[in-house]
């Protein structure tokens, strides 16, 4: 019983720290992120690594906003820790080991549809993307680079 | 003891946390593709948002209404916990509406989507894929054509011959039935088909001719107007699996959007009182975790342009 007050006292004073104002500010703040990223594209910057870092940097803190204060994140327990991190972790690791193995070798520099053409080649258009593809001197850089 | 929160919470951020991982799946093999997809000089093939038809404004409107409707969610809590329960269900009307408005917008992008062929298997990459597609749509409207004059045929040869019959006993008899003319179309449309398909078989195609030679079909007075929509399809390098990535992301992510309006739509029809609280609070983390996601898919699909 004493539990349940305990937990209800909880609720109404993190209920002040969290009113209306402070989730429409919020809002505020990720309505204008989302027209900064928005407008970062439109800018057609010719530097890619550079949107793309601010692209997802924008997105990574709207997402720390949403948890923080949308999910009450910012408000509970350590709970929140034993149970969130491990699947975070697990959630960046995923990409991050399959990246080298396959995302970097997918195929190599000649791709399957490259490698049908020659097979069954019958335009000239094709035939000649094949030879370019094909040929020693596209495929050697590659290796030669690293 | 226990932790300081109810077990239905507890279960909601359990499931959030396998949620995580089922998205991560995902949106990792997106990215990891997408950086491996490159083309002989190394550089990445990924297909551009012109090719694959993505609206970068369309994506930005639907993030900013999942935005609004998450707001609109936190405010029916916080409602509920102010047993101001009116308040809460209009809050929730609202944040149902929203869902709406996202799945409208997420119809009409795939509307075009489905409109340009963009779909996983469905895309010619190659010069030759494409000759084949365009060559392929031509015989399925002439097949089409054969179905509806002669249904009575078995295949494909028997109505040939049915009608190349009817043509003769209709030009003894009648010279100005309009079926006549009907038939006459198919006939000649088929000869250009065989004539153009044995043309591809041969080799002799590429994208430029075949372009011209559509147009000179399409003018063609006798059957002309049975082909008004064909058109010579584009190779996009790597469509089918932009097609694949994408309309797993986003159809998994439409699935949730559509579970998560059941979720409302049950409290918005019950008679709201405090005992609603928890599950407002925890459809709450469900929709917040939606909006999580869309924020990531967003900058990922639509923002991060293809020459990398």
């Amino acid at each position: 019983m004493s539990e349940t007050q305990q937990t209800e006292a909880d609720q109404i004073d993190s209920d002040a720290s969290h009113g209306s104002k402070l989730y429409l500010t919020i809002f505020l703040i990720l309505c204008v992120c989302t027209a900064i990223s928005w407008l970062v594209d439109e800018l057609h910057i010719n530097n890619i690594m550079l949107l793309i870092v601010t692209v997802l940097a924008i997105a990574t803190l709207k997402a720390g906003f949403v948890m923080l204060f949308f999910m009450h994140l910012k408000f509970e327990k350590n709970w929140k820790y034993a149970l969130l991190l491990p699947t975070i972790i697990l959630a960046i690791g995923l990409p991050m080991t399959l990246l080298p193995d396959i995302g970097l070798h997918y195929y190599t520099n000649v791709n399957p549809q490259a490698l049908m053409t020659k097979a069954s080649a019958t335009s000239e258009t094709a035939t000649s993307t094949v030879e370019e593809e094909t040929s020693p001197e596209a495929l050697e850089p590659a290796d030669g680079e690293k | 003891m226990g932790l300081p929160i109810p077990n239905s919470k507890l279960g909601m951020w359990l499931f959030l946390g396998t949620e995580i991982m089922f998205f991560t799946a995902f949106i990792g093999t997106y990215i990891v593709l997408r950086i491996g997809s490159v083309d002989a000089s190394g550089r990445s093939a990924w297909p551009g948002p012109e090719a694959v038809h993505i609206n970068a404004a369309a994506g930005a409107i639907n993030t900013f209404v999942l935005l609004t409707s998450s707001f609109l969610v936190v405010m029916a809590h916080n409602a509920m916990h102010k047993r101001e329960f009116g308040k809460a269900r209009k809050y929730l009307m609202l944040t149902f509406v929203c869902a709406c408005i996202f799945l409208g917008i997420k119809a009409f992008e795939y509307q075009g989507k489905f409109e340009h062929g963009i779909l996983p298997g469905q895309v010619p990459e190659t010069a030759e894929q494409a000759i084949l597609k365009t060559t392929e749509t031509m015989q399925l409207t002439l097949n089409h054509e054969l179905d509806r004059l002669a249904p009575e045929g078995d295949n494909y040869l028997e109505k040939k011959t049915l009608l190349q019959t009817e043509e003769q006993s209709l030009q003894a008899e009648s010279p100005d039935a309009a079926r006549l003319k009907e038939i006459q179309a198919a006939l000649a449309l088929n000869q250009a088909y065989s004539e153009l398909n044995e043309e591809r078989r041969k080799g002799s195609l590429n994208l430029e001719l075949l372009e011209t030679k559509v147009d000179e079909l399409k003018a063609n007075e006798t059957f002309g107007g049975l082909i008004k929509s064909l058109h010579v399809y584009e190779p996009i390098l790597y469509g089918n699996i932009f097609a694949s990535t994408y309309f797993i992301m986003t159809g998994f992510h439409a699935l949730h959007v559509l579970i998560g309006m059941i979720l409302f739509a049950i409290v918005i029809c019950a008679r709201l009182n405090e005992t609603w609280s928890d599950y407002v609070e925890n459809s709450g983390l469900y929709w917040h975790f939606v909006d999580l996601v869309w924020i990531f898919l967003f900058p990922l699909i639509y923002l991060i342009p293809s020459s990398i």
